[in-house]
C-alpha cells in the first residue's frame, strides 16, 4: 500500500541526486527523516531536485531504505496492526548487520544528512564491534597506530586494570 | 524480517533495486575498500561511537591511542556522553557488608554484568552506601556519639567531597539525594532523627528538615515533617516531589503509608497516602515516572508474599499491580533464608535483592514479567554478603 490512498492525500514527492548522479524519488515524509533534507526542502521546496554531493547511490539507497521504514512505522493503518518496538529493534539490528566499510560510509551519510536515530543506531553498532576488545584488538580493527610510550601505556593499564578483569 | 523500501522509487526502478541488493548481499566490493578509513573518521563521530561503549570498555579504550585517551576527558566528549548514556544506563549492585567500595553494574538491555571502577580513593572509613542518584554515589559514616558524616562521590571521575555538618547534631532517618540532570547539581534532604542518646530532654524526633544544595554548598532548614508521623528509611523522588515512607505515630495499628515533601518550596504535605491494611516491610520506589510500593503481605498465616502497588496520580490510592508468582516466591524466600529484601527501581523495572546472598529478581512493569538476573560474576556468594541495588546514570560531568 502506498501513502497516496486518495488523491487529496497525495504526498509531495522529493527528488534526490546522489554523488554519482543517480536520481531517487521519495515521499516528503521519508525525506523529512533527515533534518538536513527537511531544512533544504523548507527553503527551496520540492520542485528542484536536491543533490547530495557526498553520498553515493548505494549508500543513499540504504539510507532511504532506513528512512522509509521508519517513516512507515510512524503511520497508522486501520487494516494493519501497528509495528511494535520489538519489530523495529529487530529490523534495525538487521539493517546494521553489514560490512564495516558500509557502516563507515553510513556513519558519514547519517551525520551529513542529520538523521539522529540512524546515526545513533550505527554508532552503537560500531561500538558493539569494539566493546570488550583489548586495545591491541581495537587498534587492529580500526587501523589505529599505537602512539604511547611504554611508560604511558603501563600507567593507563594500571589505572584501568579493573576493567580488564 | 526485512521489508522492502516501498516508498523509495528511483527513476529507474531496476537501478535502485540493484543498489539495494549490492548493499545488503554483495559485500565483496566493499571488502576491497581500505579499512584504514576508520582512522580518518572525524573526531566528533569517533566521540559519538565511543560514547556508546559500556563503562569498562570506555576505560579500556583509553589505552588504544593518545587521541582516544585525551578524547574521553574532553568537554566535547562529555556532553555527548551524557546525552547518549541516559539511553543505556546500568543498575548498580553492591555487596553491602564487607568492602562495599566494590560493586558491579548490570546492563538491562544486554542482560550483562560489567565491572565498575573501584572507589578505593575514598577515605577508609567510607563504606556504607546510602544511595545513588544520577551519576553520584552518596555514603554515610556513622560512629557512636558522633553526628553522621555524609560523603558524595562520582566513581567515574574519582572525585569526592565530605559534606559540611548539618545544623542539628543528629543521625537523620530520611537521607535522600536528588540529582538535577540538566544543571548537573544535586540536593540532599535529611529529616527525622535516629539518635536517642544525645538528648537530655528525652527522645526528640527532630522532624525539622534540612536540605544541602550543591550550588551553595550549604544546609538550609525547611518546613518540618508533620508531627503525627514517624519517618521510615525508605524514600523515592518523582517529578520534584519526595515520597517518604512513614508510620502514623498515634494510630493504634501503626498504619503505613507515604507523605510527600515538595523539593521546590521545601514544604511537607499533611496528606497521608495510606497503604491498604495487611502490608508490612514496605519500601517506596520511583519507576518510570510512577511511584510504586513494594510490600509484604501475610499469606496463609506464615508464608508472606511480595506485592507491588502503584500510587494512582488522580485518586491518590494504591492499586495492586503485581505479586510474586508462588514458585518464585518460594525460591526467593529459600535464597534469602527467610531474611528480608531490598528493592530498587531502574527505568521501568523493579529489582528485588536479598539480605542474604547476591540474588537479584526483576519485575518488568511494562512486560509484567518476573525473572532472575544472571548471577553476578564479580562477587562470591558468601554468607556475609547481601545485595543492595541502585539505579545509576553514569556521568563524567556531574560534579560532587
Amino acid at each position: 500500500m502506498h501513502f497516496q490512498g486518495s488523491p487529496n492525500m497525495a504526498e509531495k514527492r522529493v527528488k534526490l541526486i546522489s554523488s554519482d548522479n543517480d536520481e531517487f524519488e521519495v515521499d516528503e515524509a521519508v525525506a523529512f527523516e533527515s533534518e538536513t533534507l527537511r531544512n533544504m526542502i523548507q527553503d527551496t521546496g520540492t520542485n528542484v531536485p536536491i543533490s547530495i554531493p557526498n553520498v553515493s547511490s548505494d549508500i543513499l539507497a540504504k539510507v532511504l531504505e532506513y528512512c522509509s521504514y521508519h517513516a512507515e512505522t510512524m503511520e497508522t493503518h486501520d487494516d494493519k496492526p501497528p509495528i511494535t518496538d520489538a519489530q523495529i529493534r529487530e529490523w534495525d539490528a538487521d539493517f546494521v548487520d553489514v560490512h564495516p566499510a558500509t557502516l563507515y560510509s553510513l556513519i558519514l551519510a547519517a551525520n551529513y544528512l542529520n538523521i539522529k536515530n540512524l546515526l545513533d543506531l550505527i554508532c552503537q553498532a560500531v561500538a558493539n564491534n569494539i566493546r570488550g576488545k583489548t586495545a591491541v584488538e581495537i587498534r587492529k580493527i580500526l587501523h589505529i597506530q599505537d602512539d604511547f610510550t611504554y611508560e604511558e601505556e603501563m600507567e593507563i593499564r594500571r589505572e584501568t586494570k579493573w576493567a580488564f578483569d | 524480517m526485512r521489508k522492502k523500501a516501498r516508498t523509495a522509487k528511483a527513476k529507474s526502478k531496476d537501478e535502485f533495486q540493484g543498489a539495494r541488493a549490492s548493499t545488503s548481499n554483495d559485500l565483496c566490493r566493499y571488502c576491497t575498500m581500505d579499512p584504514k578509513i576508520w582512522s580518518l573518521l572525524p573526531e566528533d563521530l569517533t566521540n559519538r561511537v565511543l560514547a556508546w561503549l559500556p563503562i569498562p570498555s570506555l576505560f579500556q579504550a583509553r589505552s588504544v591511542c593518545q587521541r582516544w585517551s585525551s578524547t574521553i576527558v574532553s568537554s566535547a566528549f562529555l556532553s555527548m556522553h551524557s546525552e547518549i548514556l541516559c539511553q543505556h544506563s546500568p543498575f548498580l549492585l553492591f555487596p553491602s557488608i564487607g568492602d562495599s567500595l566494590l560493586y558491579a553494574a548490570f546492563d538491562p538491555s544486554g542482560r550483562k554484568w560489567q565491572p565498575m571502577p573501584p572507589m578505593s580513593f575514598l577515605p577508609s572509613e567510607v563504606k556504607f552506601v546510602e544511595g545513588v542518584a544520577g551519576g553520584l554515589v552518596f555514603f554515610s559514616v556513622e560512629a557512636h556519639f558522633q553526628p553522621v558524616k555524609l560523603f558524595v562521590c562520582n566513581p567515574l571521575t574519582r572525585s569526592w567531597r565530605q559534606l559540611p555538618e548539618m545544623s542539628y547534631r543528629r543521625t537523620p532517618i530520611i537521607r535522600h539525594m536528588v540529582v538535577d540532570e540538566a544543571t548537573k547539581t544535586y540536593k540532599i534532604v535529611v529529616s527525622g532523627n535516629a539518635d536517642v542518646y544525645s538528648t537530655r530532654d528525652g527522645y526528640s524526633r527532630y522532624l525539622n528538615t534540612e536540605v544541602y544544595d550543591s550550588v551553595t554548598g550549604l544546609w538550609t532548614e525547611t518546613g518540618s515533617m508533620p508531627s503525627r508521623f514517624d519517618p521510615g528509611w525508605s524514600s523515592a523522588d518523582c517529578n520534584g516531589v519526595l515520597y517518604c515512607m512513614v508510620n502514623e505515630a498515634e494510630a493504634v495499628n501503626h498504619s503505613l503509608g507515604v507523605i510527600t515533601y515538595n523539593m521546590k518550596d521545601g514544604q511537607w504535605s499533611d496528606h497521608f497516602q495510606q497503604l491498604p491494611e495487611g502490608f508490612s516491610l514496605a519500601q517506596v520506589v520511583e519507576c518510570g515516572g510512577q511511584v510504586l510500593m513494594v510490600a509484604e503481605r501475610y499469606f496463609n498465616g506464615s508464608v508472606k508474599n511480595i506485592h507491588l502497588l502503584r500510587l494512582e496520580v488522580d485518586t491518590k490510592e494504591w492499586t495492586e499491580i503485581a505479586k510474586l508468582p508462588r514458585k518464585m516466591l518460594l525460591e526467593f524466600r529459600r535464597l534469602c533464608e527467610e531474611e528480608s529484601y531490598n528493592c530498587a527501581a531502574h527505568e521501568t523495572k523493579v529489582y528485588l535483592t536479598s539480605f542474604k546472598g547476591m540474588h537479584v529478581l526483576v519485575y518488568d512493569v511494562l512486560q509484567r514479567t518476573w525473572e532472575w538476573t544472571p548471577k553476578c560474576p564479580f562477587f562470591s556468594d558468601q554468607a556475609d554478603t547481601r545485595a543492595v541495588g541502585f539505579s545509576y546514570s553514569p556521568s563524567f560531568s556531574v560534579m560532587v
